[in-house]
């Protein structure tokens, strides 16, 4: 009987493979037959994980009848596959929350030229590639959130100021793997030069109230514990502290207040999230109406109402809760010379001994 | 067979193709010597607590009987079905300062007084514990299995030699289980090499997070790094594996009809509370945490794919699960037929692919695809019908379904399948109709094992997953992600540890009924 049983498992199971392995051919012939005859598609490599973003594209496929398939991953898994697939790749589009990225996939050669008088109008040129390789579609600061209830504006100044003795022990920020602070620093190598851009991280990390960990969210709590005095953050994850469910959070995110530092000089930092079209794009002219479409005043609004960001077009005002902090001066140092530092900004973390 | 598995990782070596780059030159400068203590001391340390916690355990459980004995043999598994990086999440919002540890103490202390005891656990010293608090699993089953079968012999022998307890434990039956101790350790350290999301959360920079941070600057960089991990962990597995090879114990007895040792009192709440508290503190307290953290998550984010995404998550996992059960099969048979080294040596190489990060090895699949055919049509139609990523799968956790099914067979007494084959049996024969049976219910653990493993992954998921996909992994690891909290991912992550422990409990009905 047992033997029986053992060799029907077996069997079962072989059987059970080869099932299944012939279905799913036959699964991609359907969804082939499905694309010839369905044709308007687009595809989309994303490592944005927004609820709003999917309610765009949904969007978008109402109005155009264009299927967006998306592809959601992390940016560093996303860059090898497309560094693997070539022109061979089933892609479109490359959505990323960050320039630094935007500029690797460029740098890598990954996106095509493109253009449209509709972006260029509706997009800065600093917030662009100049050959349409890239576009930003929304912007966000990198800002410092200090603790309301002991710590006086007329203190803050500038990103450089940071690096001064006076804050010794009471700045939290986090680890140098994140890119949103290499590309802060690959701002000031822009605009300091390199010596003193070493400088100042090394300045920071003399002022750090403990070696770096955790994330955005992290650092405005120690804040609001008392640890640190100033938190460097995204405006962002303000937003998402001062309307979290939990009471405790909310707290921490109301015990800070922001400011945008280099008010009187070149501006605050500010970074976006971007996409292009890429070589090997079968569908090259929806990703370019996709893209237009997401620049446009009603996918803006959506996208600043969201997620606390700016929207890039100028027409279309930040939430209610983004306007209360104040307009602001935003350095207009071309995000792509941001991107082209960020090898140079990352070295620059470990000879400066910023974990 | 082995050699199937094993030849796609050597794309990976190619990495030291471009040693003259100016990254790999920082790399090896600044990056690198820290890159390796750091590696070392996280594999020790998780190992570390990982044996603190289960060996004890597996002891108590193998040798007394106290209350709650028979639920806590099976519930020190349930800690596995918590990937690490949800472990390491789960254990930071705790001790965050906004987190449940505040929330709780405040009903004693003020805010200000809490923040004044400066707990922070975001370190490395807290990850190795938490990290082993997820991983101890793979020891004490490792642990139990020997305990449970091997040492009742010698136990017995020396307790009416009239030797105490205490020294029993550590002259003999310790020394004894190193072996099977070791096993499960290595399936720790290839767990700790590979998590990615909770040591850049925690900032600990082992050498998977040294691949991420290469990977910023260029390819090349990371590719270097790839290789000289492999280089590293091919190293240490090496060194383990002749270590093991020269200790194999040949006692294979298995008398399972010994008696437990009845305990009462003081002493057996005592035992009770040390085997609960590995199981309390690795499922008890990340679950309740997680539950309770769901009531916070914003209703939008639970939506109606919760459903199909979790049967997703499981279609996936159920194929490799089966070819790794077969594939190891294969392997056994082989080293049944031939008992040289060079059959353990081929189906340890096999198992390999599991100290590799998964980011790595998802690497080298796609380019074994594209060395398949150029143009790209074997490509587009792997990554489509999921043979790639299932391909990958099996790669990746070999190891555990050979280790599992493994330990299973060493059991096995020798005797009967030379009996069967003196009877004239062929020796296919014997293997399926002598060795197979006795298998049964390790082929079915290990095809357990195995599917809990694939639904935990999230890096070969990431890298190899066709469009419009998700399983619960991705889904929970981008929520956090995004939320930069682990709130919002909270209850994907509760749906991924269910259907964990669903299987679990599954695998523990019928092992009862096998018995």
């Amino acid at each position: 009987m047992k033997i029986k049983f053992s060799t029907l498992t077996l069997v079962f199971a072989s059987a059970f493979v080869l099932g299944s392995c012939g279905s799913s051919q036959e699964e991609t012939k359907e969804v082939e037959k499905e694309v010839e005859a369905v044709q308007e598609e687009l595809n989309i490599y994303t490592d944005r994980h927004y609820e709003v973003d999917r309610v765009l594209y949904d969007l978008f496929e109402a109005e155009t009848g264009i299927k967006v398939n998306i592809l959601p991953g992390n940016s560093e898994e996303l860059l090898s596959r497309m560094k693997n697939e070539g022109d061979r790749g089933f892609a479109d589009i490359y959505f990323t929350a960050d320039v630094a990225r935007l500029y690797q996939a460029q740098e890598a050669g990954f996106f095509q030229n493109s253009s449209s008088a509709v972006l260029d109008s509706i997009i800065p040129a600093y917030l662009r590639e100049e050959n349409g390789k890239w576009y930003g579609l929304t912007k966000r600061a990198r800002i410092i959130a200090y603790a309301k209830d002991r710590v006086d504006t007329s203190m803050l100044s500038t990103y450089e100021d940071l690096a001064n003795e006076k804050w010794q022990g009471k700045i939290a920020v986090r680890a140098s793997n994140n890119v949103y602070n290499q590309s802060l620093l690959a701002s000031i190598i822009a605009n300091n030069g390199e010596e003193a851009a070493l400088a100042w991280a090394t300045g920071v990390v003399n002022n750090m109230y403990q070696e770096p960990s955790g994330n955005d969210r992290d650092q405005v709590k120690a804040v609001f514990a008392e640890k640190a005095d100033l938190a460097i953050v995204n405006t962002y994850y303000i937003g998402k502290l001062l309307n979290s469910q939990d009471a405790l959070e909310k707290e921490a995110g109301e015990s800070v207040n922001i400011f945008f530092p280099n008010q009187a000089g070149r501006g605050t930092h500010i970074n976006i999230s971007g996409l292009g079209i890429l070589n090997g794009a079968k569908h090259a002219e929806n990703a370019l109406k996709l893209i237009e479409f997401l620049a446009q005043e009603k996918a803006q609004e959506q996208l600043a109402e969201a997620n606390y960001e700016f929207p890039v077009n100028k027409n279309v005002s930040a939430s209610e809760l983004v306007q209360s902090w104040g307009t602001f001066k935003e350095d207009t140092l071309s995000l792509q010379q941001i991107g082209a530092l960020n090898a140079t900004a990352i070295q620059m973390f470990d000879k400066a001994g910023w974990k | 067979m082995g050699g199937i598995i094993f030849i796609p990782l050597l794309f990976v070596l190619e990495g030291f193709a471009d040693g003259t780059n100016e990254n790999i030159q920082h790399i090896q400068e600044y990056v690198l010597p820290d890159l390796i203590y750091t590696t070392l001391r996280m594999i020790l340390g998780v190992s570390a607590v990982s044996i603190l916690l289960a060996v004890p355990t597996a002891y108590f459980v193998a040798n007394f009987n106290f209350p709650l004995r028979r639920f806590l043999e099976k519930a020190n598994v349930l800690p596995l079905t918590i990937p690490t990086y949800i472990m390491g999440f789960v254990y930071a919002s705790i001790f965050s300062f906004t987190g449940s540890f505040t929330k709780l103490s405040m009903l004693f202390f003020t805010p200000k007084e809490i923040f004044a005891w400066d707990v922070n656990v975001l370190t490395e010293g807290w990850l190795m514990v938490f990290l082993g608090f997820a991983l101890y699993p793979y020891v004490y089953s490792s642990s139990l299995l020997h305990f449970s079968s091997k040492n009742k012999a010698i136990t017995e022998a020396a307790s009416t030699l009239g030797v105490s307890s205490m020294k029993r434990f550590f002259t003999l039956i310790l020394p004894l289980a190193i072996p099977s101790i070791l096993g499960g350790t290595v399936l720790v350290i290839m767990e700790v090499i590979n998590d990615y999301g909770a040591v850049s959360y925690f900032n600990v920079k082992t050498f998977s997070a040294g691949i991420f941070q290469a990977k910023q600057m260029d390819f090349s960089g990371s590719l270097y790094l790839s290789a000289l991990a492999f280089v590293f962990i091919s190293v240490i597995f090496g060194s383990l594996f002749v270590y093991r090879n020269m200790k194999r114990v040949s006692d294979k007895k298995n008398s399972s009809d010994f008696q437990l040792k009845q305990l009462k009192g003081p002493k057996a709440m005592l035992f009770s509370f040390l085997a609960f508290l590995p199981f309390f503190l690795g499922f008890v307290v990340p679950v309740a945490q997680l539950i309770y953290l769901s009531f916070f998550t914003p209703k939008s984010l639970v939506d109606e794919e919760l459903f199909s995404t979790t049967l997703e998550s499981f279609r996936v996992a159920i194929i490799p699960a089966l070819v790794i059960v077969i594939i190891t099969l294969l392997l056994l048979y082989n080293k049944y037929l031939n008992k040289g080294w060079k059959s353990s040596l081929i189906a340890n190489l096999s198992t390999l692919g599991y100290a590799i990060p998964g980011a790595v090895i998802g690497v080298a699949v796609l380019g074994f695809a594209f060395f398949m055919q150029e143009d790209g049509d074997f490509y587009a139609w792997g990554i489509e019908s999921l043979f790639l990523l299932s391909m990958a799968y099996v790669i990746r956790f070999m190891a555990v379904g050979y280790n599992t099914l493994e330990a299973n067979y060493a059991r096995l007494p020798d005797a009967l399948p030379d009996a069967s084959r003196v009877l004239g049996k062929s020796s296919f024969a014997t293997f399926l109709r002598v060795n197979f049976p006795i298998l049964k219910f390790g082929i079915f653990t290990t095809f357990a094992v195995v599917i809990i493993d694939v639904l935990k992954d999230l890096p070969l998921t990431l890298i190899l997953q066709p469009f419009n996909f998700e399983t619960l992994a991705t889904k929970a690891y981008k929520k956090a992600k995004v939320a930069e909290s682990v709130t919002d991912a909270a209850p994907y992550a509760l749906l991924l540890i269910a259907l964990g422990v669903v299987v679990s409990l599954v695998l523990m009905r019928s092992n009862k009924s096998t018995k």
